[in-house]
């Protein structure tokens, strides 16, 4: 049976895409089953997808039959996202290369997804301009993986992970509708950025920004991690937002000229603003070098001397990747100040289980990699791996870290995503998915775990909106108003925990005397009305937790952390459906050392089949503000 | 076909940790975008012989297809974090599937965009070209052949980890040789030589396409000066590769060869574009020779110049 439709639906995939591009020999698809990480499974045919219209087309087709569709570009992440775990059909869309348009004047640039991230940054250089995001894989990694995975990179301290710098996209779902989304449009950032598994990303619109006219480099050397971090903490404190903030530990410096010196790790610090302001910020940060006892303070680097500082970051991994053939990278983050207390407990478990390996860290935004190298052939080794990881899941969980910080969850974490999550917002998660892509065809089992095995508890202030939630009665926005209190103000770390009912200017009375800055420019209303209004664009995108109910439950996403990609992101699709999704309580946000510009916008979202699908999943009564689906959601309305 | 024991000749292809580093300027795969294409590809066509999950009988001929697309340009080789040679392994591969063909490695040196590169690089006196012993002779030749498009270079021989001490201190080593390229790498990363990874190169890395600014309202005119019926198969197949990288970034106006062709004159009044560009110098003479002698209204220029 299942071999007759798979016959059939290659006959009918031939028509579109012509028989050369659809490889079915043992070579190919044995070839087209390992990724960056140790996970291994075999497609069962592979497509070259040569162009972007094909896409719908093909998906038509395999949701017809039913086949899994797996997007495989570069193949570089680490967590076998595209990994064909159920079999079905790889979707190669590397030969989607296409830029299409560069703007200049409004700062965008729209391409395909299959662009090389370094590709575009050469075109964009001559021309005087950049794109943020910079993985270390920016040579060989795809600007669409990059999406699809959040990730970020050194720069993303300042200008975000990948995420912030999204624009819009032509994304086609599984059943080959394709759907052009705008940056106000709620559902943008939940399908971008879902790993292949809600959508196939065709086009993007990205932010290209300026080439910064100045650019200084200092470098300080410090006796131990934890002088090191102070100085990191130090300098975010005060305001300053470095396009980098690298620190290289002692296995690196093992390879330079500090390998016989009492220095032990080395921080690298990269400003970018005008000349005369760099001059000023370089004496306070010198200051801030010579208070936490750096040994070694540089700040005339000649170009040699820089590239020798990153060079030496390469050669650490490259003497790492020589001495076997696994290779694991793991990416949790967490809130800054708590970043050297997760590495001396890394370093140690390392030790415990005897495992090889370096840590890596972007010390501005309290992301950090521990990279572990194993032999593929030795099981002992891999399970000591297993419980070593085990481990630190449940460690970074304890300091209210993220699984994962740009490289997604896909197979090698689902399993972890059951200490991160609570039982709601995994059930809201796969009800998503099964509204979306109701075969479970694309990119399936990855993301969310297999088994279940937690009990969730309600907190005592928010038993009577959980029940209200679950009732039938419109919900009262009203009531949470009271929510008003500021649960967590972390000045190290410049993240706010605040009720959703406190007033914007109650907040701005207390912060800006500090020097602390919301990120919006809005004066007046509560935090709530402003996240819900969507008169500010770019407030969901300095929203980093977000704690709300609706019909599924009390959900809870994101934390105190600047980079984030694990999960789907709720916040974004919260924010743009104004309320009608559910009600808020408590945000975690960014804040800023100087006042932010807001990008206003004074668009209702429009609102589409697929987004009444979701409607029905987030409030199946159409409890919370039934006025704006109003109509829309009986069974014989159709658009 | 002998049984041949695939684990220990491909031994080295099971330390890839497929990590796809590789694949960024493999020609091959650049102009394929498919995983076999790629050196990762190639490697775990080994690794997968080795681990007797891929026979021969079965996949012959795809994997002769496959394995046939690799331009030996060893860019691979230069980037692979493990230290294997991905080229290396290719070549075993062909031995195995018992093909024939000549290496053009020196020939790199004759083509086109490699002048390109090359002239802008010797035109610094910080950098310096190392070469074997047994390609000292033709890159000799091929140097003394460029003079005419005004190259001018120090050509040291014979170098191994130890004379590389003794060097006069240079701001970049060019090696022409993989494996003595790789020696030295290895000895870099092991700290038995005092200098940055990112100082020697690997005559291929130089041929990496930058962006060229070209004036508006111009035409590239590919030269076939190194392409007569002469020219040897893998040269082609060289030329066609760089053709099409340059064809990258050259919006695709060309015209193909003018040299020779009994109606270039006509040709070059015909054609809308006011500039015409040309990739080597001797041509560059001979259109400019055309012009005035016919009094066209063009421009010519060399593409070298306009490098940014």
């Amino acid at each position: 049976m299942r071999e007759s439709k798979f016959k059939q639906a290659l006959r009918e995939l031939k028509k579109i895409l012509g028989g050369e591009n659809i490889l079915t020999s043992k070579l190919h698809l044995i070839l087209n089953s390992y990724d960056s990480s140790p996970i291994k499974a075999r497609p069962e045919a592979v497509l070259n997808i040569k162009n972007t219209s094909q896409i719908s087309p093909v998906l038509h087709i395999l949701n017809k039959y039913n086949f899994a569709a797996t997007v495989r570009m570069s193949a570089t992440n680490h967590d076998g996202a595209c990994i064909p775990i159920k079999g079905g059909f790889i979707l190669n869309l590397a030969a989607l290369d296409k830029t299409i348009e560069i703007n200049t004047k409004e700062n965008y640039a729209i391409i395909e997804s299959g662009v090389i991230n370094q590709d575009l940054q050469d075109i964009l250089k001559p021309i005087g301009f950049f794109f943020a995001p910079d993985p270390a894989s920016q040579t060989f990694s795809t600007v669409g993986g990059n999406f699809a995975l959040n990730a970020g990179g050194a720069k993303s301290l300042k200008y975000g992970a990948s995420a912030q710098n999204l624009l819009g996209a032509e994304i086609v779902l599984a059943d080959g509708t394709t759907l052009n989304l705008k940056k106000e449009h709620p559902m943008l950032h939940l399908l971008v950025k879902s790993e292949g598994t809600l959508g196939i990303i065709t086009k993007l619109k990205v932010k290209i920004i300026p080439l910064p006219t100045y650019k200084e480099t200092l470098i300080g050397g410090f006796l131990n991690l934890k002088d090191t971090m102070q100085a990191v903490q130090k300098i975010i404190s005060l305001g300053f937002l470095p396009s980098a903030l690298e620190v290289m530990d002692e296995n690196a410096l093992a390879l330079t000229r500090y390998k016989d010196t009492n220095i032990k790790t080395l921080l690298i610090t990269e400003l970018e603003s005008s000349k005369k302001q760099i001059a000023e910020d370089i004496k306070q940060i010198v200051n801030i070098f010579k208070n936490n006892k750096a040994k070694e303070i540089k700040t005339d680097l000649t170009v040699e001397d820089l590239q020798i500082f990153w060079n030496t970051r390469a050669k650490a991994a490259l003497a790492l990747a020589k001495q076997a053939n696994g290779f694991m990278s793991f990416d949790y983050a967490v809130e800054r100040p708590k970043l050297a207390e997760a590495i001396e407990f890394i370093q140690s478990i390392l030790k415990k289980y005897n495992l090889r390996g370096t840590i890596v860290f972007h010390a501005g935004d309290g992301n950090f990699h521990p990279n572990i190298i194993f032999n593929e052939n030795n099981a002992y080794e891999a399970n000591q791996i297993k419980l070593a990881i085990k481990e630190i899941d449940k460690f970074v969980f304890s300091l209210g870290g993220t699984l994962s910080a740009e490289h997604g969850i896909a197979v090698q974490k689902r399993a972890a995503m059951n200490i991160f999550f609570n039982q709601d917002t995994l059930n809201l998660f796969r009800k998503i998915k099964n509204t979306l892509d109701t075969n479970d065809i694309l990119n399936p089992q990855k993301i969310l775990p297999l088994c279940e095995n937690k009990k969730q508890d309600i907190p005592t202030w928010a038993e009577d909106f959980y029940k209200q939630a679950k009732g039938q009665k419109e919900f009262d926005f009203k009531k949470i108003k009271a929510l008003n209190k500021i649960i967590d103000f972390d000045k190290e770390n410049y993240t706010l925990t605040v009720g959703a009912g406190a007033l914007i200017e109650d907040l701005n009375k207390k912060l800006n005397p500090l020097k602390f800055y919301l990120p919006t420019s809005q004066k007046k209303g509560t935090l709530l009305d402003l996240f819900l209004n969507g008169k500010d664009l770019n407030f969901a995108d300095f929203v980093t937790g977000l704690t709300f109910v609706c019909g599924e439950g009390l959900i809870t996403v994101g934390g105190k952390f600047v980079k984030n990609a694990a999960g789907y992101d709720l916040i974004h699709l919260m924010a743009g459906t104004q309320g009608a999704f559910g009600a808020p309580f408590v945000f975690t946000l960014r804040l800023f050392p100087q006042q932010i510009k807001s990008q206003t916008n004074k668009n209702k979202f429009e609102i589409t089949e697929t987004l009444i699908k979701l409607k029905k999943v987030f409030d199946k009564n159409n409890i919370f503000k039934p006025k704006i689906f109003e109509g829309y959601l009986d069974e014989e309305t159709k658009l | 076909m002998k049984k041949q024991n695939f684990d220990t000749i491909f031994c080295d292809a099971l330390k890839c940790n497929h990590c796809g580093l590789c694949l960024q300027n493999c020609p091959a795969y650049r102009t394929y975008k498919q995983e076999g294409y790629g050196p990762r590809g190639r490697v775990q066509i080994a690794a997968f012989l080795a681990k007797k999950k891929l026979t021969l009988k079965q996949d012959k001929n795809e994997i002769l297809t496959i394995i046939k697309t690799c331009q030996n340009c060893n860019n691979c080789t230069v980037l692979c974090p493990t230290g294997i040679s991905p080229q290396d392994i290719n070549e075993r591969l062909k031995n195995i599937l018992n093909i024939k063909e000549e290496e053009p490695k020196t020939s790199l040196i004759k083509n086109i965009l490699f002048k390109i590169y090359f002239r802008k690089f010797f035109t610094k006196k910080d950098n310096l070209f190392l070469t074997s012993s047994t390609n000292f002779k033709q890159i000799k030749q091929s140097l003394e052949m460029l003079k005419d498009d005004g190259f001018e270079s120090t050509l040291y021989k014979e170098i191994v980890t130890h004379s590389l001490r003794k060097l006069p201190n240079f701001k970049t080593y060019i090696f022409d040789d993989i494996e003595i390229y790789r020696l030295i790498k290895n000895a870099i990363i092991d700290g038995k030589i005092n200098l940055n990874p990112k100082q020697i190169l690997f005559i291929t890395q130089i041929l990496k396409p930058k962006t060229v600014k070209l004036p508006e309202d111009s035409l590239i005119i590919l030269s076939n000066i190194y392409l007569t019926q002469e020219t040897k198969e893998e040269e082609r197949k060289l030329f066609q590769i760089f053709k099409n990288k340059t064809l990258n970034f050259i919006n695709n106006r060309y015209y193909y060869g003018p040299n020779y062709h009994p109606k270039t004159v006509e040709y070059l009044k015909n054609i809308p574009q006011k500039t015409l560009i040309t990739l080597s110098a001797r041509e560059n003479k001979f259109l400019n020779k055309l012009i005035k002698k016919y009094k066209i209204d063009k421009k010519v220029e060399l593409l070298a110049n306009l490098l940014s």
